[in-house]
């Protein structure tokens, strides 16, 4: 900078200093006024029941605290019971195939002679790493299997919507036809659910014993039917085919629909005249250009399936049979709700914060370089 | 933009589909029917199915079948609920002629409706033109098949009897239609939360009132119903009210610390709902509000999100206007009033709509903070009755269908405004 400009300069700051001054007593001064007053209803209410409350629940993952008491400061103690692991002295476990020819497990024992010269069993045990928590890991297992549906739904959602995207008139019927699952989702519809999934008289298993029945395909005796959300091997399954039939003609599928017809028709035409079929259309036209909605909903689809689950299994299956359908949300509310144990629910609650962030930071830097345009 | 308005005009002219009138129809029909055979108690009694029995057995509410029970023909002494254990027996109950009107009354709306709308479809909107068209026409019915079987299992299912859900044979329609179970599901199963007016003191219109006032004090579907209506609706004002002025301030209003503020709101939408409902909690504990409506209520009203979705729709808006406005002399409040809120209704429908939506089918709050069942809204309730009661899957069956064809219902009339509204708030969310 020349030194012969400074003067100038600073002349013209110190004047524009003084009438920004002298503004400030009138129009500026209301409008900061108008501002704050203006954001002052929601300021006050995001204060009191979101930005504070966060403060307090981050500190309260660092105590024990059980309502009744005050919180007790216990440094990362409900971090370590639920994220670390420790050795443990596990019983050697052999197995042994019995007379039937079944196979059972047998614990391991060693002879032990004690220096009067008696002779003692004693168990076989080797150190094993164990989590200090294994619900919590098995939950969140459960919570990423549920998720699952969420690429199955999306090629069913994009299917829909390319078949949806031609002049087809009555097109708002169907669309409303395939909204309605997801429009009325919610409580009543997973109790429909779980009596579509009864045994014996639920809709499924008496259309399976329709069908396949008929064919001879399903099992004659009622013991033998499937038992759908009742048992733990079908349970996940049978809540992510339903999260199917909520989900797939519902958001996702009008938000294809929308990006579907934003596409430029001219590229087909150009595509057309290249002779390209079908699937190169789609491949090199369609999928590039929509990648973005995709994108949206892969973000949405991972944030929303690490917090969801809740509903479901408190409804349907009360995060049963053995567990299987508890997600990370059902025991973040099990911990605060039914055992008022708040400082470890609040720190898983903070890990699933965790989850989420890495995972939606990771999508915008990497996920967000394939979106075109 | 030319084509927008012509879009516009071509919808208006075109009119209103049949099967929309005749299923609109038909469904405010079976509502109103709903409605006057709960009120009217006396209208219930004729209807009812005829048991001949001892007067010293008490009033007979509702008829149940159960075939496992010990005897022929029992009454639960609290409820006075009739239990029926002959199959020889159940068949000499026939249904009174009222159960049969009212049951082919609904069978022929129905068929008119599903006739109209295929008969509409075939000769108007001119399908089955080529077989490309057939071939999405069939795919499409399965498609809607499996989305509508389930809705219609729900029906047929909360219209039968106990003895028919227990029949090996499976059958659509159940005969006759059993629709004391709504009757049942909207006292939650249990005859002690129906009403007792005498008739004699209030006469018939002070009988209506009283009769709708003490439900609306008692617990049952009807108080479900208000209740969640009413959380919603003071929700919904609240929340666009609050963050259409704080949107606006966002938008357009200069002040110091104004934009770090607005990503301070920013960085809380990521925070899941989890994290914040346990410090909530424990602040409704402090502050004495749980199990009330407050602690519903007050605490939803205020979204980051809401304020973003308005900040950001706000920002597009031209400036000239305003300007303009502004030199005229109007005031900022007025500026915002009268000019920024009407140039947004897009935006402020779109968050109406979730906001409702979202509030109508919240679960998990009301779950945490409410204990008394005459507070609770909808979903919380029906979960209360499902878990609570141990209804019958009939039972049920009735009262899921009774919270979800209203919801049907608003959904058709305003369809166009629910997709709008999910793209809209896509793309600027």
């Amino acid at each position: 900078m020349p030194p012969g400009d400074s003067s100038e300069d600073t002349t013209i700051r110190e004047i524009e200093k003084r009438q920004a001054r002298r503004s400030l007593s009138g129009a500026v001064i209301r409008e900061r006024f108008a501002g704050y007053a203006f954001i002052a209803p929601n300021l006050l209410g995001f204060l009191a029941f979101v930005s504070i409350p966060i403060v307090f629940s981050f500190y309260f993952a660092f105590t024990e605290y059980r309502v009744l008491t005050p919180p007790e400061w216990v440094g990362l103690r409900n971090f370590n019971e639920i994220l670390w692991f420790h050795y443990e002295d596990v019983p050697v476990r052999d197995e042994v195939v019995l007379a039937d020819g079944s196979i059972d497990e047998e614990v391991r024992v060693r002879e032990v002679i004690a220096d009067d010269g008696t002779v003692t069993e004693e168990v076989v045990t080797e150190r094993r790493l164990r989590p200090n928590d294994p619900d919590f890991w098995y939950y969140l297992y459960n919570t990423i299997f549920l998720m699952m549906g969420l690429p199955i739904g999306i090629v069913i959602s994009l299917g829909m919507a390319l078949i949806m995207n031609q002049k087809i008139r009555g097109i708002t019927f169907w669309r409303t036809v395939f909204f309605l699952p997801s429009v009325t989702a919610g409580v009543a519809v997973f109790l429909l659910w779980s009596n579509i999934y009864a045994v014996e008289r639920g809709l499924l298993n008496q259309f399976l014993n329709a069908t396949l029945g008929y064919l001879g395909a399903f099992p004659e005796d009622t013991a033998d039917w499937p038992r759908w959300i009742h048992s733990a091997r079908l349970s996940k399954p049978s809540l992510i085919l339903m999260g199917l039939w909520i989900g797939a003609g519902g958001f996702n599928m009008i938000l294809y629909l929308a990006a579907l017809q934003g596409v430029d028709p001219q590229l087909y035409e150009a595509a057309m005249i290249d002779g390209a079929n079908a699937w190169q259309k789609f491949r090199n036209i369609t999928w590039p250009l929509i990648t973005p909605t995709t994108f949206f909903i892969v973000v949405m689809g991972v944030i929303g399936g690490f917090q969801g689950g809740f509903q479901q299994a408190y409804v349907m299956t009360e995060g049963g049979p053995e567990g299987s359908t508890t997600t990370l949300s059902y025991y973040i509310f099990n911990n605060a709700f039914a055992w008022f144990n708040m400082g470890k629910a609040a720190a898983i609650a903070w890990f699933l914060f965790l989850i989420v962030f890495v995972i939606t930071v990771l999508n915008w830097k990497y996920g967000g370089k394939k979106v075109n345009y | 933009m030319d084509a927008q308005a012509r879009e516009i005009l071509r919808r208006s002219r075109r009119p209103t589909p049949i099967w929309k009138t005749v299923g609109a129809l038909a469904y405010g029909i079976l509502l109103t029917g709903l409605i006057v055979f709960v009120i009217s108690d006396e209208l219930w009694e004729k209807l009812r199915i005829p048991l001949t029995l001892d007067p010293d057995m008490g009033r007979v509410r509702w008829a149940r079948v159960d075939t496992e029970a010990v005897e022929e023909i029992s009454v639960h002494e609290r409820t006075g609920v009739i239990t029926v254990n002959s199959e020889e027996l159940l068949e000499t109950f026939e249904p009174s002629r009222g159960f049969v009107v009212l049951t082919w009354v609904a069978a022929l709306l129905l068929i008119v409706g599903v006739g109209a709308g295929l008969g509409a479809a075939v000769l108007k909107l001119g399908y089955f033109a080529d077989g490309a068209k057939v071939a999405t026409l069939i795919f499409f019915t399965i498609f809607g098949l499996t989305m509508v079987v389930p809705f219609l299992w729900m029906i047929s299912m909360a219209l039968r009897s106990l003895h028919e859900v227990r029949l090996s044979e499976f059958e659509w329609i159940p005969w006759p239609l059993r629709w004391t179970n709504f009757y049942e599901a909207v006292y939650l199963g249990a005859v002690e939360n129906a009403p007792r007016i005498d008739r004699d003191i209030h006469g018939t219109i002070g009988y209506i009132f009283a009769y709708l006032a003490e439900m609306l004090r008692g617990q049952n579907f009807l108080r479900f119903y208000i209740n969640s209506f009413f959380i919603s609706s003071y929700v919904t004002v609240g929340l666009i009210t609050t963050s259409s002025l704080a949107a606006y301030s966002f938008a357009r209003l200069e002040f110091p610390g104004r934009d770090k503020l607005f990503l301070a709101y920013l960085a809380t939408m990521m925070i899941p709902g989890s994290v914040l409902s346990i410090p909530v909690f424990v602040l409704m504990c402090r502050i004495g509000w749980v199990d009330s409506y407050r602690a519903i209520i007050i605490p939803a009203m205020f979204s980051a999100y809401g304020t973003f979705l308005l900040r950001q729709f706000f920002m597009t808006l031209p400036g000239e206007l305003e300007d303009s406005a502004k030199i005229d002399g109007c005031s900022l409040f007025g500026i915002f009033l009268r000019i920024t809120l009407p140039l947004s209704k897009p935006a402020v429908a779109t968050l109406t709509i979730f906001t409702f939506m979202g509030q109508w089918r919240n679960f998990m709050w009301p779950l945490i903070i409410l204990n008394d069942p005459r507070k609770m809204p909808l979903p919380v309730g029906l979960q209360f009755f499902a878990a609570g009661a141990a209804p019958d899957p009939t039972v049920l069956m009735a009262a899921t269908m009774m919270m979800i064809i209203p919801v049907i219902i608003v959904f058709i009339m305003g369809q166009r405004y629910f997709v709008e509204g999910i793209q809209l708030g896509a793309i600027k969310g």
